[in-house]
């Protein structure tokens, strides 16, 4: 018979430090300002990082804080009213067509005519949500107060990695959608791995791929203690 | 270590394919990527998602009539005075009754009469909750609709995560031999 190293006692107080940690940081985050700040500093590294990855499109993230932004492709400045979005969403993810901008010789006064996709997001979902449900999962562990904080950077690096190949799966699915975008060429079987993996997009396997993700970080991190006490 | 016939010595990756709870875990993750992509078809949806979600649809109309609330089931929405809930696809507990009742079924070494007791355990206990679940997301739509979004994915998504981790492993300690001494992986 296989024997787990599991205990009762160990697992309550896992489950309940857990528990307690996940809905004083959710609420506490979710509720506040600390939100919209997180999700201005992910919109904010997205964009510097991201902005042009792809050949022929700009990409911008507008956060839905009512506020107007301003952005520049080529010698162009456009400015971007600011933006309410239902209360499930907040980011507005704007897609533009660079090459067209590019391309066109405005005469001054006139408006600049912009072929773009509009999408609504939710970065809370996406990127701050996991990074919480890692957290909290990580601090619950009975050990060392040091090694949960390694626990905790390890997994987290692991997981925005995940949620980066997830986010860029979104950015391609929207582009190949769009008439108005330069499409992305994919190979068949990129285009086919491409589209099952909206099936992992819906909350309950963000919930999902984040602990299973943990859990595999937490195995590699106690096997790697494990081969260094040994030396 | 060389094997004893062979002298072969394996690799570490060898090593750790031979080890039971590695390919239990690959074999987990597998199927329940399987699980994912049958989930998106049409026969899935046909057969199991909606005869499932019109089940809690109407057991929970059931309920809430017996609390003294005038209430009917709809295919998969719940009518409730002014509130009406949509049992969709991922409110229906589905994954993870499949996902618990997947680890215990392939879990190797264990009788299988213990794996369907505990299959039949964790059925009947998340089906349960997954009732409360319904109950509580048409009170709040009822009473306290600002807590709804909250209630239906923060609360209840990791309420559910944590409760099927906490039956296997309540299923895991009972039905193997706990030994502290001893580590697997």
């Amino acid at each position: 018979m296989i024997q787990p190293k599991f205990s009762y006692r160990s697992i309550i107080t896992f489950l309940l430090g857990l528990t307690i940690s996940y809905f004083l940081f959710i609420p506490g985050i979710k509720f506040t300002k600390i939100k919209w700040l997180a999700i201005e500093s992910i919109n904010g590294i997205l964009n510097q990082k991201l902005d042009h990855f792809f050949a022929d499109t700009y990409l911008y993230l507008h956060t839905a804080d009512q506020q107007p932004r301003q952005i520049v492709v080529g010698m162009y400045q456009l400015k971007l009213s600011p933006i309410l979005l239902d209360s499930k969403y907040d980011t507005q993810l704007n897609l533009l067509n660079e090459k067209n901008i590019l391309s066109q010789s405005k005469v001054s006064g006139e408006k600049l005519p912009v072929q773009n996709q509009k999408i609504q997001l939710s970065n809370w979902d996406l990127w701050l949500l996991p990074s919480i449900l890692v957290f909290c999962l990580s601090i619950a562990v009975p050990i060392l107060f040091i090694k949960r904080i390694l626990l905790f950077l390890f997994s987290l690096l692991f997981l925005q990695i995940i949620n980066l190949l997830r986010f860029l799966t979104i950015l391609i699915i929207q582009i190949n959608q769009s008439e108005n975008l330069s499409p992305v060429s994919l190979s068949l079987w990129q285009n086919k791995l491409i589209s099952y993996s909206t099936l992992f997009h819906g909350i309950e396997s963000i919930y999902l791929i984040t602990l299973v993700s943990w859990i595999f970080c937490l195995w590699i991190f106690l096997k790697a203690n494990q081969l260094l006490s040994k030396k | 270590m060389p094997h004893q016939l062979t002298g072969f010595t394996p690799t570490l990756m060898q090593k750790y394919l031979r080890n039971e709870l590695i390919k239990y875990a690959l074999v987990m993750v597998l199927v329940l990527m399987m699980f994912f992509i049958f989930s998106s078809t049409g026969i899935y949806e046909q057969l199991i998602q909606q005869p499932i979600s019109s089940l809690f649809a109407r057991s929970s109309a059931l309920l809430l009539n017996l609390f003294g609330y005038d209430s009917w089931a709809e295919d998969m929405n719940i009518h409730c005075g002014d509130a009406v809930v949509s049992i969709s696809k991922g409110c229906d507990a589905i994954a993870p009754i499949f996902l618990s009742a997947l680890a215990i079924a392939l879990f190797p070494k264990v009788r299988m009469r213990n794996k369907i007791k505990g299959i039949l355990f964790v059925v009947l206990v998340l089906a349960i909750l997954n009732l409360v679940r319904i109950l509580s997301l048409v009170f709040s739509q009822l009473y306290y609709p600002e807590i709804f979004d909250f209630l239906h994915i923060e609360f209840w998504q990791f309420i559910f995560l944590v409760s099927s981790g906490a039956l296997f492993i309540h299923w895991l300690i009972r039905n193997t031999n706990y030994d502290s001494t001893k580590v697997q992986l």
